[in-house]
């Protein structure tokens, strides 16, 4: 199947990274995020309301919207926070990409695993620079700023087409399609996967080390 | 049958449009507010439209209605676009279009053909309208327990009502990133505060300036036609003279004068004006009426009686008589030579200034900050630093700095002694100025070049590079510049010492027993306490300013009349005229 994927490239400093991250991934995930389903029967459920809350960045001339849930908030910190300590580590040599990625599950029959299938795949790839000055880096902070505008428009723009999102599911199969996971919020089913540019290598390792477990698990 | 259904699906979509149009309009005006929103999720009784928490000001929301008119019966298509202006206004009255958010629904041709959503028209026999349950709750309801015609319609209105939602989130989005959310969040009452229009109309996005932005938020097409979301943005955001500039334009009349500092009798030249004239053709009617106005009031008529200005003391003004404007002849650069006509006419000339501070004993009008002014001129002065004084505080210091200036360095022998030729006082350094002046005694004189000689040993301290080999040429500069110091006093000189010196004991009162001509008592206590030539500078320099202060009157004349020369240009070649002149 193929997944819709999309690419941001963006060039910062390593502080700023986050923040830029985080307002891009919570942008979609505002959009990709459904009140909590509410089942009153198998088929007939209600539909729980999503709040907003406005983020302003220290390190980014710059806010975004992300949905009033702490633990969502939480689950994309922390993720983005691995991909960036990773990213501005000293082994680094300062490029890398961190995706999110929106999939549905698909049972198979029993000796099988269930299957991830992505439909939407959201990268963002880095660049570090650092600044000499502070000038330069005021300059550039105003830039990742109109930059960042940049792609949440294109966002918008993307998710206001009518492209293809899983449809809604029965009760029983609704964790098939949403993370059911959080308090207040049902996203779609998402996942972030990252690497760094130090790292290229052993990650083709860890792929072949995935392919043999997930065998062997079999 | 089918009629009703599409009529029921319609119904359910206008009302759809008509909470989008509310709840947009909610989110742009609150999004200007100038803080940061939080609204909480509700995962259990969500009574939100569109399953996003937005928060209804009750005044947005009256605006909207306002604005929509809707009278009972009437459809909210009729009256799209909806449009929300954001404004700017400073405290100054400047007001500036920053967005303009619509909401726009373009008729479609042909309701069925442009649907892409969903099907939502292909209606059959069923005629149970379930529409209505998409009100507030959105409750999806299964498939099998209804007609499959009912339900696709449902599942195109669920369709449509998601949509919507994605199209507010996105406009909550993009509220947060165009640039009046910044300036919304750094407005305040002291500089500028965000406003809000709502409209139904065309977008007027003429307002925004040239280079504005468009963005589309979203399209969304249904039965009625396509639905659009879009934003229109200034991207300038410097604001244009506007009205309250205008009012200032009457008074720019004074602006266009760029010859300020010109004098005033320029005006009356025939290039000024011409220049003037044209400046008031250039204005236009009313400004150039204005303009010429302006200009009639600089010329000065010299006719009138010359007023004092506004802070003169009035007791201390003399009037002046017609011989008071006559300057006596003078020979061109006679300031240069050597002063002999002491007995000159009583005019205020530097002549008679001169003669004066040959008698000092004249009244001590002058106050002590005077003295203290001088003091600091003159060891300006004999220092070597001839451009150096910038002292103006009154007439009278203003104009002897002046002429300082113009006498070539070494003014201080010319006022006080005349008795050297500038010229040799400007090859010989500033101790030996003090031998012309003082009347020195052989005593003294052996003083003073040992103190020289001290002196010049200091000079040539600077020179003892540290890393210079005996033999180098900076050693031949030192040397030639020793000589230069140590070489013999010239013939003339002590002619001009002996001239010098019955000078200044005719000028002084009381000679003391050094030989030196103290005039304040100051000076002569400064004199004592130091060293012989320290002392002959004090007096040197305390008779400048007894000389000075006794011709502060003359000096006074003196300026009144260069204001007068220079208003009538008839052009008296004065010594002080010449160097007065513009």
């Amino acid at each position: 199947m193929n997944a819709r994927s999309q690419v941001f490239d963006l060039t910062m400093e390593g502080r700023q990274v986050d923040e830029a991250v985080a307002s891009i991934f919570h942008t979609v995930l505002f959009h990709r995020c459904l009140g909590k389903y509410m089942y009153t029967g198998d088929t007939q459920y209600s539909i729980g309301t999503v709040g907003y809350t406005d983020v302003d960045c220290d390190f980014i001339d710059f806010t975004y919207v992300c949905c009033t849930s702490d633990s969502l908030t939480r689950k994309v910190k922390r993720a983005i926070n691995l991909f960036s300590e990773k990213l501005r580590s000293n082994e680094s040599c300062g490029s890398g990409q961190i995706s999110l990625e929106f999939f549905q599950k698909k049972k198979n029959r029993w000796p099988f695993q269930q299957e991830s299938i992505p439909w939407e795949v959201w990268t963002v790839h880095l660049d570090l620079i650092k600044h000499e000055s502070e000038d330069e880096r005021q300059l550039c902070r105003e830039n990742v700023s109109d930059l960042l505008t940049e792609k949440v428009i294109y966002i918008t723009e993307l998710m206001n087409r009518h492209d293809y999102v899983p449809k809604t599911p029965s009760q029983s199969e609704l964790d098939l399609i949403f993370d059911t996971s959080f308090p207040d919020v049902q996203p779609y089913l998402f996942k972030f996967d990252y690497s760094t540019s130090g790292s290229t290598a052993p990650s083709m390792g860890n792929a072949m080390k995935k392919i043999i477990k997930e065998t062997l698990a079999m | 049958m089918s009629a009703l259904r599409l009529n029921a699906a319609e119904k359910d979509l206008e009302k759809f449009i008509k909470f989008l149009a509310l709840k947009s309009t909610q989110v742009v005006v609150q999004s200007r507010l100038g803080e940061k929103m939080q609204t909480q999720c509700n995962p259990l009784a969500g009574n939100d439209w569109f399953n996003i928490v937005v928060q209804d000001h009750p005044d947005v929301c009256d605006e909207t209605k306002r604005a929509l008119a809707l009278k009972p019966g009437e459809s909210i298509l009729q009256r799209l676009p909806l449009c929300v202006e954001i404004s700017l206004k400073t405290v100054e009255g400047d007001q500036m279009i920053l967005e303009v958010w619509s909401l726009d629904l373009l008729q479609s041709v042909n309701g069925t053909t442009n649907n892409v959503t969903n099907g939502t028209t292909k209606t059959t026999d069923d005629g149970k309208n379930s529409g209505d349950t998409n009100n507030t709750n959105t409750t999806g309801t299964g498939t099998t327990n209804n007609g499959t015609n009912d339900s696709q319609t449902l599942r195109a209105a669920h369709a449509i009502y998601n949509r919507m939602g994605i199209m507010l989130k996105s406009l909550i989005s993009l509220t947060r990133t165009t640039p009046a959310y910044k300036l919304s969040r750094r407005q305040c009452p002291e500089s500028y505060g965000i406003f809000y229009r709502i409209y139904v109309d065309r977008p007027q996005v003429h307002t925004l300036g040239e280079g504005h932005k468009h963005v589309k938020i979203g399209q969304l097409n249904t039965i009625v036609g396509s639905l659009v979301m879009s934003v229109a943005y200034r991207t300038k955001l410097t604001i244009s003279p506007t009205a309250a500039q205008a009012r200032h334009t009457e008074h720019n009349t004074i602006m266009l004068k760029s010859d300020h500092f010109r004098p005033a009798n320029d005006v009356n030249s025939p290039t000024q004006q011409l220049s003037s004239a044209a400046m008031a053709k250039k204005l236009g009617v009313g400004v150039g009426n204005a303009g010429t106005g302006a200009g009639d009031k600089r010329y000065i008529d010299i006719d009138k009686p010359l007023r004092p200005g506004a802070f003169t003391d009035m007791g201390k003004l003399r009037q002046y008589t017609e011989d008071d404007f006559v300057l006596p002849e003078t020979p061109p650069f006679e300031w240069l030579l050597r002063r002999q006509r002491h007995e000159s006419a009583g005019s205020g000339s530097i002549e008679s200034l001169n003669r004066k501070c040959e008698s000092p004993v004249n009244g001590q009008r002058v106050d002590q900050a005077n003295n203290n002014n001088n003091i600091i001129n003159n060891l300006n002065h004999s220092g070597g630093g001839g451009g150096g004084n910038s002292n103006l505080n009154n007439n009278s210091m203003a104009f002897k700095s002046f002429e300082k200036q113009a006498s070539a360095a070494d003014c201080k022998i010319q006022i006080t002694a005349n008795s050297t030729s500038p010229i040799k006082s400007l090859l010989i350094p500033a101790p030996a100025s003090f031998r012309h002046n003082s009347a020195p005694t052989l005593q003294q004189q052996q003083q003073q070049l040992a103190n020289s000689h001290n002196d010049d040993d200091n000079l040539l301290k600077e020179l003892h590079f540290p890393f210079a080999s005996p033999t180098s040429h900076v050693n031949d500069l030192a040397k030639f510049y020793r000589d230069c110091y140590h070489a013999p006093p010239l013939r003339g000189l002590n002619e001009l010492q002996a001239e010098v010196s019955t000078a200044s004991l005719a000028a002084t009162a009381q000679p003391n027993g050094v030989g030196v001509a103290p005039v304040c008592g100051l000076s002569a206590a400064a004199a004592v306490g130091n060293s012989a030539s320290d002392a002959s500078a004090m007096d040197d320099l305390s008779r400048q300013l007894a000389e000075f202060e006794t011709s502060l009157e003359d000096y006074d004349k003196l300026v009144s009349q260069f204001g007068l020369t220079g208003s009538s240009s008839t052009g008296s070649r004065s010594s002080g005229g010449l160097q007065m002149s513009n």
